[in-house]
């Protein structure tokens, strides 16, 4: 009876062993790009879509823009400078403010100029074109377009932990300076708030 | 009770002792580090799935060690997602480890491990340049720190790091953030406080210079006072700025674990004691010479010298830190052994009641004895490619290249010699090992 019973004990504990060593099959689901999916609980790409449209949306409907166009009877011309990761977690900055980028251009409301790799690219080309370039499409030195302000910021996380329990609560901060005055013509701020739970225990 | 045994026999035979480690640490001496990679690679089997995350910290820290930063990030990165499923506990293989021992488990790696892995990689991240990651790094060592403070209650030695935190406060001046930078080494210069009381590594000389720096950049002058009145240079805020060159030093064999067989007694109902054997591991120390090392900076026109400081007792840090798991957790919960002894009383009873022969039933208590003597056996698997400890030297430099050689403390054996680009308010890393 007894030795019966530690047999039993022993199959049960093989199983599970035999159970829990097997290897899981790989799938692959299409997904539309906007759609929001969580997996660690990390920053990805949803976070740093939603925020930059928010800001940007925020930062066109302050006065500073109407306040500029009735000064100098132009749109302002602004341009992305850095977005600092101070955060506890690998954030690429650079998709965020390519997010940011596209924003500011898509709204029509501000005119924009290239960043400070970019524009390093396009002069090498110009400088290219003065030797190669026919006379009718060569293009001229020092006609840049000085942007009047610069947009530029940091990303931060605050976490809370208890055992499985994580609360992760990011904030993205974003200024406006002007680059003639160095004044801050618009400060915002973006806060996401995440709970991650992980279990103790499984079977 | 004979399948009992044949199980825990199987389960125990499954993993060998390691003995490749005996080559993977000779290549290591030699540094030879492509050798000890594929050494290590030729032998993944012995780590299994059990020990991948093992198999991640050695592969991790031997690509540092041989300056392949990218593979050592990768590897490391694997062995943290690891550790962060292992948070969840398979309950049926914890019961199975209650009735014959923790081998059984996968290695999750101790807490000082896990926190070495992101000090590392904040290594790997300076090296590369990547100042903002570095910190990110940094500042995942805290929130570990403070989560493992709680796990503790804070009866824990191991809170705070004194090494990352100086090592964060070199990476906020070398970006121009100074307030930040006085932060982190006010908060080094604390914790070793307690760092030279705990593992006998007192302040490097040089924190207090770094503090009376970074204090009277930033006028706090009150500050700056106190630091000087403790030790600390002065600084003259005119002055041009220098570059800094971090010398960090990899020496000595870590620690590996050796089994301590501890007896407990635990009397039965009827009063009688039972002695048992219960099998704990304990650190054992492979670097026993104290050796600081001598640096010599040359350029055109100078030449400096100065001595290494331990920084990161890493020996004695490990020895606190599962001494502290033993007894804050493990043998606080009544450990094995007691788990193991009401299961013996069960089956002893049972042969009792089943059997008439007195001296059969005596064979039969013996019998169970033994057995759960001979399936106690300690968890000794250890991150054991770590460095024994990590000394610091610096240097602020004008502007230049300089050659480095870091030799012996008496000056006669090279370990190291390396032309550094020194740029003014920049930080050069310098990392040498002898890990002998």
């Amino acid at each position: 009876m007894k030795s019966s019973f530690n047999f039993a004990v022993v199959v049960l504990i093989l199983g599970m062993v035999a159970f829990f060593g097997c290897s899981q099959q790989k799938t692959v689901t299409r997904v539309e790009p906007g759609t929001t999916i969580d997996l660690s609980g990390d920053w990805n790409d949803t976070d740093s879509r939603l925020v930059a449209e928010e800001m940007i949306k925020d930062v066109l409907s302050r006065p500073w823009v109407g306040e500029f166009k009735g000064e100098k009877s132009k749109a302002p011309t602004v341009i992305v400078g850095t977005v600092r990761n101070r955060s506890s977690e690998h954030i690429a900055t650079l998709p965020f403010i390519k997010n940011l980028e596209r924003e500011l251009i898509n709204s029509g409301r501000v005119d924009f100029v290239a960043n400070k790799e970019e524009r390093q690219e396009v002069r090498e080309e110009r400088q290219e074109q003065q030797d190669n370039a026919s006379d009718e499409t060569v293009k001229r030195f020092r006609q840049e377009t000085g942007a009047d302000f610069m947009l530029q910021g940091d990303i931060t996380t605050i976490i809370d932990q208890a055992g499985g329990e994580k609360v992760k609560y990011y904030q993205v901060n974003l200024e406006l300076v002007n680059i003639e005055s160095n004044k801050k013509v618009w400060i915002g701020e973006k806060k996401i708030k995440k709970v991650v739970s992980q279990s103790g225990s499984k079977f | 009770m004979f399948l009992y045994a044949a199980l825990s026999f199987l389960l125990i035979a499954c993993s060998g002792s390691g003995e490749f480690y005996k080559n993977v640490e000779s290549e290591i001496s030699k540094n030879n580090y492509r050798a000890a990679i594929d050494e290590v690679k030729k032998n993944r089997s012995w780590y299994g799935d059990k020990s991948s995350v093992l198999y991640n910290l050695d592969m991790g820290i031997l690509y540092h060690y041989a300056g392949e930063y990218d593979s050592s990030i990768s590897n490391f990165f694997a062995a943290e997602n690891q550790i962060e499923d292992l948070y969840t506990k398979s309950i049926s293989l914890q019961v199975l480890s209650f009735a014959v021992n923790d081998n059984i488990l996968p290695y999750e790696g101790e807490d000082f491990e896990k926190v070495l892995v992101n000090i590392f990689l904040a290594l790997n991240y300076a090296n590369k340049g990547m100042m903002d990651d570095a910190l990110v790094e940094a500042r995942k060592v805290d929130l570990k720190l403070r989560e493992y403070s709680r796990k503790y209650e804070e009866k824990n030695t191991y809170q705070e790091d004194a090494f990352i935190r100086y090592i964060t406060g070199v990476l906020y001046e070398s970006a121009g953030e100074i307030n930040d930078a006085f932060i982190s080494y006010r908060k080094a210069y604390e914790t070793y406080g307690i760092y030279s009381k705990e593992y006998g590594t007192k302040a490097p000389d040089f924190l207090l210079d770094d503090l009376v720096r970074t204090a009277t950049q930033l006028s706090f002058t009150e500050e700056a006072n106190q630091y000087q009145s403790l030790g600390g240079k002065v600084y003259d805020k005119s002055a041009k700025t220098d570059g800094r060159i971090l010398v960090i030093v990899y020496a000595g064999k870590g620690p590996i674990k050796k089994e301590e067989r501890p007896t407990v007694s635990i009397p039965d109902t009827s009063g009688t004691l039972h002695t048992f054997q219960v099998a704990l591991p304990k650190f054992l120390p492979r670097y026993n010479r104290f050796q600081t090392y001598k640096v010599l900076a040359v350029s055109n026109d100078d030449s400096l010298y100065t001595t290494t400081v331990t920084a990161e007792n890493i020996t004695a840090i490990a020895e606190k830190s599962l001494n502290d798991r033993l007894v804050l957790t493990y043998l606080k919960s009544g450990g094995r052994a007691l788990l193991k002894f009401l299961a013996a009383e069960k089956m002893k009873s049972e042969i009792k009641k089943s059997g008439k022969d007195k001296a059969k039933n005596f064979l039969g208590s013996l019998a169970v004895d033994l057995v759960i003597g001979a399936t106690e056996q300690a968890d000794l698997r250890t991150w054991r490619t770590l460095p024994s400890e990590i000394q610091l030297a610096q240097y602020f430099l004008p502007s230049g290249t300089y050659k480095v050689k870091v030799s012996d403390s008496n000056g006669l054996q090279t370990i190291k010699e390396e032309t550094v680009n020194v740029k003014s308010g920049r930080t050069s890393f310098l990392i040498i090992n002898d890990i002998r």
